[in-house]
């Protein structure tokens, strides 16, 4: 709840009620999946990687089976599942993407 | 399908223990290492996980003869040596199975991995008789399969070494992916594509060989194929797929590649042709159907990557209604009833198995092939 990267411009936009209860979900979403790809990659840099970190080529570097096996916990852990959800998988640009994409399936519940 | 078959090495393929046979190492049993040789002769690939130094690995190598795709010996967990043993391969989980005489440790692998298949030595002999162990057919490309995986390390030991860009290492291995027209001769293996790919199909579901050879001479429609190589050896058929290509959109029904062609230059360079080929023609439009799921995530992020978008310009009449479109998801639609009879399955219904078309328009100029990318026409 403490992570203060989880709150972006886009967040600011919003009003204030939704604002402050989108950005704590999103900051935890964030947090858990820091905790996620640190797992994954066996990477503790992965653990601190910022926001707007690709996950996939050139930032944490996802392979296509570690991609996956991200998806699986996504839908494990959030009860979200991005890989039927996000058909063009635009949520996957960046951690960031990911957890906004996330935090809002959580909200619409 | 199970596609490897990860072994434990003390007491299950060893009739002893390595570290405990002082100065003579373990003799291989033999009941387990006939099912090792039976299982490799029908493409299965085979490995090992072992709590054990290095010296190990080497020493099943030469005592069974067998050449072993994967290795991993360490004093760690054994869900951890299989997960890197699926990274080396490429591999899920639900695609490899492992045998191991100790209990906790079959437990550690089904509670870390739940997908693989875990068994103990007693269940090989039946295993042999199940289906997930009798792939249909057995290509020239399945017999070769080990082999190719051992190239495949050499590969990623140099590109770990090489300092340029993934294009840059390609050709450094003088990658060559070459895309045709699909004849008689490569029917069985279209078909074992279409059986044993789940990271790269667009269609999820086997096409037999009757089919396959009714569509090389349909009209309106071309079944391709790309073969790849490069100087660490010739990977053979890695790929496919089928177009109709009779009108203003050309429909891809079917887009298959072994996930062993993933990182090298070849799902993107297809796309880009069937792109190419359909302007070249006047076509206006590309459109791939695809199921969407978990396991195809790579396609889909490949199509997205070459400009393809998901859309719902397919959506039937019952998909638009008002009361099936949930308001999260009104862009989604089920393609499926676009597909052809081959292509889709009885009693699929929208839902978690639906199909949507991934679609490129053609009127803004295409990337050109890569230069290792050579065509039969």
């Amino acid at each position: 709840m403490t992570n203060q990267d989880g709150a972006t411009q886009e967040d600011a936009a919003q009003d204030r009620a939704p604002q402050d209860s989108a950005a704590r979900d999103r900051a935890a979403v964030l947090a858990r999946l820091a905790a996620m790809l640190g797992e994954l990659t066996a990477d503790e840099a992965a653990r601190t990687a910022l926001p707007d970190t690709p996950l996939l080529r050139g930032g944490i570097g996802l392979d296509s089976l570690r991609a996956t096996l991200l998806l699986v916990r996504v839908r494990e852990q959030f009860g979200v599942d991005v890989a039927d959800e996000d058909l063009n998988l635009d949520s996957l640009a960046n951690i960031g993407t990911l957890a906004t994409f996330i935090a809002d399936r959580i909200s619409r519940r | 399908m199970i596609k490897c078959l990860i072994w434990d090495l003390d007491n299950t393929l060893f009739a002893g223990v390595y570290l405990e046979s002082a100065g003579q190492s373990p003799p291989v049993d033999p009941g387990p290492a006939a099912v090792l040789a039976e299982l490799a002769g029908r493409g299965i690939l085979q490995a090992i996980a072992s709590r054990n130094p290095p010296q190990a690995a080497s020493y099943a190598a030469q005592a069974t003869g067998h050449q072993f795709a994967a290795a991993q010996c360490g004093w760690g967990a054994k869900s951890d040596a299989i997960a890197a043993i699926l990274h080396d391969l490429g591999l899920t989980p639900d695609e490899v199975a492992f045998v191991d005489d100790d209990a906790l440790e079959r437990g550690e692998v089904s509670f870390a991995l739940p997908g693989v298949l875990v068994l103990a030595p007693e269940d090989l002999p039946e295993a042999l008789g199940w289906p997930q162990f009798s792939p249909p057919i057995i290509t020239a490309e399945g017999r070769r399969r080990g082999e190719l995986y051992i190239q495949r390390r050499a590969r990623q030991a140099e590109a770990a070494a090489f300092g340029g860009s993934p294009e840059a290492f390609l050709r450094y291995c003088g990658t060559q992916v070459r895309i045709g027209r699909a004849g008689p001769a490569d029917v069985p293996r279209l078909h074992e594509l279409s059986v044993r790919t789940h990271q790269f199909n667009s269609a999820g579901l086997v096409v037999s060989e009757a089919t396959l050879a009714e569509l090389l001479t349909a009209p309106g429609h071309q079944v391709v194929t790309v073969r790849l190589a490069d100087r660490f050896g010739d990977d053979g058929l890695v790929g496919g797929g089928v177009i109709r290509s009779a009108e203003s959109t050309w429909q891809v029904p079917l887009l298959m590649m072994s996930c062993r062609a993933m990182g090298r230059g070849v799902i993107g360079p297809l796309l880009t042709w069937i792109g190419l080929e359909a302007a070249r023609v006047g076509a206006t439009e590309v459109a791939v159907a695809c199921v969407v799921n978990e396991r195809n995530v790579p396609l889909r992020i490949a199509l997205a990557s070459a400009g393809f978008r998901a859309s719902d310009a397919d959506a039937s009449p019952a998909d638009t209604s008002p009361a099936n479109a949930s308001p999260a998801d009104t862009s989604l639609a089920d393609a499926s009833a676009g597909q052809p009879a081959w292509a889709r399955p009885a009693g699929r219904s929208p839902g978690p198995n639906r199909t949507v078309a991934y679609r490129i328009g053609l009127d803004r100029p295409l990337a050109g092939l890569p230069d290792w990318v050579v065509t039969d026409d």
